[in-house]
């Protein structure tokens, strides 16, 4: 039976095993590379990723079991997002040549037109963008998603609710505009 | 999410899937290798630094408390006392405190102090010199001790009663040890019903007759220290005096804010004052790592203080005052109208060596 995340961090924080970090970097390399490349990182998303790992084994002393591994990896993710975005100081250029893009529209066997969930996440807010990414994407639960940004979790139920209203306002009116076509 | 968020989200096309690179593990591997050898080598700076620092600290504290301390600025200096208190004894044996500004009276207690400095000299001193001061002594002990204290002050009395013993202790001698008996069984005659001694008879210090009737906290000391050092003499009764003497004492100095020379007296003792440290040796919750300045020269206070603080306290203050011919010559100093040169000079001698008292 093979060991949980938190026993493996328990085994790095305690015997500072490579073969602890190893495994838990095999568990959540993809998720987490994945995580980045959907909060709007182009090229950087697996330095991103290993920045986080990086950290999680700087902070390893630090970890408690009362929380959930795959929770208090998320934190250090958003603040390893925040710093990124502090230090390129690009995040407002690239909004903005993100809403320039063109809309990549795909169309399916079955005729229907699907949309792009990237190009419509960058239509949001960042902040109405990260609950939508942790819910919608990584299936998180309302209150992980409170500890991770650290924000109530009525805040999240409200911002998921106007970043999901927003999305179908998006959608009537790409909607409205293939019909009018 | 509620179902009809999730069918919203399902109108969208899933993001597209990336992978990480096959290097992705071993980089991450790197970078903690590359942090493991930079934490070693800052925790063997922090150590090495935190080593120096407590070097430097312990080298501080050991300067300051005079551990590396040549002892031969010391030595020198007692046994330059000690040479000219030599030079200065009389032919009877004993020292005029007149001759040298002090008050005649106090002749036999200054005698006491300054045959105590010989015999804790670095360098021994002349034992014939010793001899004739404990004859000396011993004469005015005799005066002392027939009838009720009419000689010379009660103070001079403890004095030389104390220097005695400690010559007996040496050089044990018949006769003497028969009178060092007869007046110390004449103090614990005159212990007070409270378990204290003070001036009895005639005292040079003009204390009133109803001062004379009060325990007082230095005499009390100081007859408990002559109980103690008397105690291979075998004394009946003094066993007991010395233990409600020192009861006394422990009530008197219960605090080292509180400490007074008789019960409801206006002087309370501090760190200027004899009495502290006498009362500090006997409390010992005196912090030898914060000797506490002085600003009265007071030279008798001096060699009970570097008792207390077991030869923590600066130096300095003991050093000044020496003159080229070895004597301390301080007429500022407290008791220099009664003790005079030769009073000076044998307190900072028992500063410099302070085994003895």
């Amino acid at each position: 039976m093979s060991e949980s995340d938190e026993e493996l961090m328990l085994r790095l924080a305690r015997h500072d095993e490579d073969a602890a970090l190893m495994e838990l970097i095999e568990r959540y390399r993809e998720i987490l590379v994945n995580h980045f490349a959907r909060r709007g990182v182009h090229h950087e998303y697996e330095d991103l990723a290993q920045e986080t790992f990086f950290r999680i084994y700087k902070a390893r002393k630090r970890y408690k079991v009362t929380a959930s591994f795959r929770t208090w990896m998320y934190r250090i993710a958003h603040r390893v997002w925040i710093d990124h975005l502090r230090k390129t100081s690009r995040r407002t250029r690239r909004e903005k040549a993100y809403r320039e893009e063109p809309r990549p529209n795909h169309v399916t066997p079955s005729g229907m037109e699907r949309h792009d969930l990237d190009w419509a996440l960058r239509r949001l807010s960042p902040a109405h963008r990260d609950v939508v990414v942790y819910s919608a994407l990584e299936q998180l639960s309302h209150k992980e998603i409170s500890v991770i940004l650290r924000i109530p979790e009525g805040t999240v139920k409200s911002r998921l609710h106007h970043a999901l209203r927003d999305l179908k306002t998006l959608l009537e009116q790409e909607d409205a505009r293939h019909d009018t076509r | 999410m509620t179902p009809d968020e999730h069918t919203l989200i399902d109108r969208f096309e899933s993001p597209s899937t990336r992978f990480s690179s096959p290097e992705f593990t071993d980089r991450v591997l790197n970078r903690v290798q590359r942090h493991r050898r930079r934490r070693r080598v800052r925790d063997r700076a922090v150590r090495s630094a935190l080593a120096l620092c407590l070097l430097g600290s312990a080298g501080l504290v050991a300067r300051q408390r005079g551990w590396f301390e040549s002892p031969a600025p010391r030595v020198a200096s007692a046994n330059a006392g000690v040479a000219w208190l030599a030079r200065t004894q009389q032919a009877d044996g004993g020292w005029d405190a007149e001759s040298w500004g002090g008050h005649p009276e106090f002749s036999p207690g200054v005698s006491a102090l300054a045959t105590l400095a010989l015999l804790h000299a670095p360098d021994p001193a002349d034992p014939s010199a010793v001899e004739a001061a404990a004859d000396y002594l011993e004469r005015t002990l005799q005066i002392h001790t027939t009838g009720e204290y009419t000689g010379p002050g009660f103070y001079n009395h403890l004095l030389a009663l104390n220097t005695l013993l400690e010559i007996d202790s040496r050089r044990p001698d018949t006769d003497r040890r028969a009178r060092l008996r007869e007046a110390l069984h004449t103090l614990v005659r005159h212990q007070h019903a409270d378990g204290g001694w003070g001036y009895i008879g005639e005292s040079p210090l003009a204390y009133g007759a109803a001062d004379r009737d009060l325990s007082n906290s230095a005499v009390t000391w100081w007859v408990c220290r002559l109980l103690r050092r008397g105690r291979h003499l075998r004394l009946p009764g003094a066993e007991h005096a010395l233990e409600q003497g020192e009861d006394w004492l422990a009530q008197r100095f219960r605090s080292r804010e509180n400490i007074e020379y008789r019960p409801g007296g206006s002087h309370r003792a501090g760190p200027d004052d004899a009495l502290y440290w006498m009362a500090a040796e006997q409390l010992a919750d005196i912090d030898p790592s914060s000797p506490r300045n002085t600003y009265i020269p007071d030279a008798y206070r001096d060699v009970f203080r570097m008792r207390a603080l077991a030869g923590h306290a600066p130096l300095e203050s003991v050093y000044r005052g020496q003159d080229e011919g070895g004597a301390w010559n301080r007429p500022a100093d407290r008791w220099w109208a009664a003790g005079g040169k030769v009073y000076v000079t044998a307190a900072s001698v028992l500063s410099l060596v302070p085994k003895g008292v």
